[in-house]
């Protein structure tokens, strides 16, 4: 069986007592090295439930793992819990709290106890690695929106979560930057690190992830394989997404018998071009 | 935005270090203030602004603009000191209004031109530092000598937050004008109290998630820096140090005549 680094029972959160709880009895389980996408409306608990990931917010009821650990609720715990759990905000200026790019990076290590040696190696690495060298030295605010998505990455890279937890990563990102951030969230993932990545691109999610969180109210609408959650027509309308398009091509193709009805569904155009080509 | 924050950032001494940069200006304001010589004050204006313009790189017509900011509070300064309304003109001069004079002594006269090149002689000292350094430098070396981390921390955050509210500030304002805020004086006030009250209620709520994602970081109350190394280079420290001397000289030299003036009495 599958080791599972995250684990949700029936967690309940409302902000400020709200008559309306942000989750509502919501109980799901990542794999450990997983690929997991969330999806779900504006306001559906994604980002709610990722505070409670690290502990920032406590659930008034029901309980979260981190490795099999329930979380505990004590100053040191959290420090511990907070080492191995990194989020990455959607918003990078609620992130960065330092003008020097160079002082932000460091602010983790830092916390983490480093010696101001191994930090500033961790530091510099990590400015090199991600691609920061060309504007490490402008304040952060003249950074374009890109630049800033990327030091709020390597601020979590740096402190070398176990899971790493991206808030909508590629919201009001250029092509350009969409395209590194795919390849990090790659070669992250294979290196081992749990990714969970919240999104709103379901053809991202099909082609990428190797597991789907379908999200509404505050619960868990559906969870598992991406290409068969997102070819129910049932679970797309509970969870109110549309279908990949990929997807719908690829019916309309077997509706016309131009390819081979008996292939699986492709996660994406390049795999349904060669079923086309096959047929060819 | 402030322009004057974009300087320090192109400035060709932003990497000299910032110890260097801090002694070299403040030795030589503390020079220009102690001394209070008009002659003092106008060499070490000429000399800063050459550094300023030449070394730092910042462009004459800029520099002067900025260096005119300063001199319109100076004048209407000075001229309280050097003008006097009274019933008796006094010895520099005195232009007769009504019954009165518009007079004004040497010794005020004086001491209204030592005010204006001493204080703008000081202006250009702090230019030198504020516009060759950036803010987060500057906090380093504070941090460097151990003043209590919560003025540190402060200054961190106030600066950066500065940026964010006034670019929020800027795009709320654009908003607002987009939807004809400022169609005529009333709108327009309106609006600005209502930019005032969202900007409020934004900057609190800011707060609030900027902390979350501070402690999602393993803050555990204090904001740790660390130290880009710039090491100082002896060439510089012995270019400052000899002209700290000079000044030194000069402000010996100006004590010791003012003694024998004394003496000649």
């Amino acid at each position: 069986m599958d080791e599972m680094i995250l684990e949700a029972r029936h967690v309940s959160y409302a902000y400020d007592d709200g008559h309306t709880p942000s989750l509502n009895d919501l109980s799901l389980s990542v794999k450990k090295g997983s690929r997991t996408v969330f999806m779900g409306a504006n306001g559906s608990g994604k980002s709610t439930f990722f505070l409670c990931c690290n502990g920032i917010l406590r659930p008034d009821a029901g309980q979260i793992s981190i490795a099999g650990k329930p979380i505990v609720y004590k100053r040191k715990e959290l420090l511990k819990l907070r080492r191995k759990v990194g989020i990455v905000f959607q918003n990078p200026d609620v992130q960065l709290l330092s003008a020097s790019v160079y002082q932000e990076i460091a602010f983790g290590p830092l916390n983490l106890g480093l010696t101001e040696t191994e930090a500033r190696a961790r530091v510099e690495d990590m400015i090199a690695r991600m691609g920061i060298t060309p504007f490490k030295d402008r304040p952060a605010h003249a950074l374009s929106g890109g630049q800033k998505k990327q030091v709020a990455l390597a601020d979590i890279l740096v402190m070398a979560p176990d899971i790493l937890i991206l808030d909508e990563p590629f919201a009001a990102l250029d092509p350009g930057h969409v395209r590194t951030l795919r390849a990090l969230t790659d070669h992250l993932s294979d290196t081992g690190m749990t990714v969970i990545v919240a999104t709103h691109d379901v053809d991202h999610a099909l082609e990428w992830a190797d597991d789907l969180i379908l999200m509404k109210e505050g619960r868990v609408v559906a969870q598992g394989e991406p290409i068969r959650l997102l070819s129910d027509e049932r679970v797309l309308e509970k969870a109110d997404i549309h279908m990949p398009e990929v997807l719908k091509l690829y019916r309309k193709l077997i509706g016309k018998g131009l390819i081979d009805a008996a292939l699986p569904a492709p996660k994406s155009f390049d795999e349904l071009e060669r079923y086309i080509e096959r047929k060819a | 935005m402030p322009v004057i924050d974009k300087i320090c950032y192109v400035s060709r001494l932003r990497y000299m270090n910032t110890g260097e940069k801090f002694a070299f200006s403040f030795l030589t304001l503390i020079g220009c203030l102690v001394s209070r010589s008009v002659v003092m004050a106008l060499f070490v204006l000429a000399v800063m602004s050459a550094i300023n313009v030449g070394k730092s790189g910042i462009a004459p017509g800029r520099y002067m603009k900025l260096m005119l900011i300063p001199l319109g509070f100076l004048l209407a300064g000075t001229a309280a000191v050097m003008v006097n309304v009274s019933g008796e003109p006094l010895d520099a001069f005195a232009i007769p209004v009504g019954g009165l004079y518009l007079t004004g002594s040497k010794e005020g006269l004086f001491r209204g031109v030592q005010m204006v090149s001493t204080a703008l002689a000081g202006v250009s000292c702090l230019y030198f530092l504020s516009l060759s350094t950036p803010m987060t430098d500057m906090l380093t070396l504070f941090e460097s000598w151990r003043l209590p981390s919560v003025l540190t921390e402060l200054m961190l955050l106030t600066y950066r937050f500065l940026f964010i509210l006034l670019e929020t500030a800027a795009w709320m304002t654009v908003s607002q004008r987009s939807r004809l805020g400022d169609r005529d004086k009333k709108t327009w006030l309106r609006c600005r109290g209502m930019l005032a009250t969202s900007l409020f209620l934004l900057a609190i709520r800011r707060a609030g998630a900027i902390y979350d994602a501070m402690e999602s970081r393993c803050y555990d109350g204090t904001i740790h820096m660390l130290r880009e190394s710039r090491p100082p280079k002896a060439g510089e420290i012995l270019k400052i140090a000899g002209f700290e001397a000079l000044l030194l000289g000069m402000i010996l030299a100006d004590v010791t005549k003012w003694e024998w003036m004394l003496w000649m009495r």
